[in-house]
């Protein structure tokens, strides 16, 4: 399914709550990729992040009636999505340590285009990235969900703060406090 | 942690992210300046920044994308499907119980007490059913914290 350019996301949802799934099929075109990246910030894992995302489509299309057509959709969706990522977390136990363990989630972009001639520095980058997923995955839940927003989606802080409803100095102090874990926790770890 | 601290741990994230003021940044770096933990915190940090910023989702495979949908889309049908069993499920059962009730109390040769502890049971039976999800069914719907995360 193509996506049509000139839509607006209003006409896009007025459509889906008419019933019409192929609209709804643009919506998730659109936000598709968003989607599962949060969910990959949140859960770590590119299989559940891929069938959380998806749960969260199907669960927003049920719940149409109720997107307000003058307010971003992503914004409303977002909340399905985060509310359905903490509650998969809570179900998984030790999901910590799971977190831990998981396949790689991140990569080292800079880091890869930079040494790929240098195989020590590239076996040291490895290892760094292995230990800030490790340390992302020791933080509490609005911390990580903080961090990730900024570092992996580049959100501003008001758009943080618009997607979670809380004031940006909120933010900014979670996000100080993220930071500060992960410091210690790379610093431990290395 | 006093306001000022605060106030200087606030900056400390805006100047990282770059989403500080002219005027907030001078008054950041004077207070760096003047305070040796500060600027100790402040390197760490930086490095923290350093590293994260470098780092990025790992991208799945393109082709996921192409299937994104219509996954989606098969999931609406196996909801509907779905429902559409569960209803003739209920309503099967149901008739094929009403059937043989009456087949039952139809039957002259099943001693007359016999009959009547088989409807029993089966009342029984449909009556805890009914009061158990009735049950269900009003603890759901006044539960406040039904939305919530736990």
């Amino acid at each position: 399914m193509s996506e049509q350019p000139g839509v607006t996301e209003r006409d896009l949802i007025l459509r889906t709550q008419r019933g019409e799934t192929a609209a709804f099929g643009d919506l998730v075109n659109r936000y598709m990729r968003r989607a599962y990246f949060a969910a990959l910030g949140f859960v770590g894992s590119s299989e559940d992040a891929y069938d959380l995302s998806q749960d969260a489509f199907v669960r927003a299309f049920n719940a149409r009636d109720r997107i307000n057509p003058d307010m971003p959709f992503y914004t409303w969706f977002y909340q399905i999505l985060r509310r359905l990522c903490y509650n998969f977390n809570r179900d998984r136990k030790l999901h910590r340590e799971k977190l831990k363990q998981a396949k790689p989630w991140l990569e080292d972009h800079a880091g890869w285009l930079a040494d790929q001639r240098n195989p020590h520095q590239q076996v040291q980058r490895v290892d760094l990235q292995k230990r800030v997923q490790e340390g992302i995955a020791s933080l509490g839940e609005k911390d990580r969900e903080i961090l990730v927003l900024k570092e992996f989606e580049d959100l501003k802080y008001r758009e943080i703060a618009e997607l979670l409803d809380i004031p940006i100095g909120t933010v900014m102090s979670r996000l100080y406090s993220a930071r500060r874990h992960l410091a210690t926790a790379l610093e431990e770890e290395g | 942690m006093n306001s000022q601290e605060e106030q200087v741990r606030l900056w400390m994230m805006a100047a990282l992210d770059d989403e500080i003021s002219v005027e907030d940044r001078r008054s950041f770096e004077a207070a760096l300046a003047a305070d040796a933990d500060l600027k100790h915190e402040w390197t760490r940090l930086c490095q923290v920044k350093e590293v994260t910023k470098s780092m990025r989702y790992r991208r799945p495979p393109e082709e996921i994308w192409d299937r994104y949908w219509l996954s989606i889309y098969n999931r609406f049908e196996r909801g509907i499907a779905w429902i559409l069993v569960s209803i003739g499920a209920v309503v099967t059962t149901g008739y094929g119980l009403w059937y043989t009730m009456g087949e039952i109390w139809r039957d002259s040769e099943i001693a007359l007490p016999l009959r009547l502890a088989i409807f029993a049971l089966v009342l029984g039976g449909a009556v805890l059913l009914i009061s158990v999800c009735r049950e269900k069914f009003r603890l759901w719907r006044k539960d406040p914290y039904r939305e919530v995360t736990r």
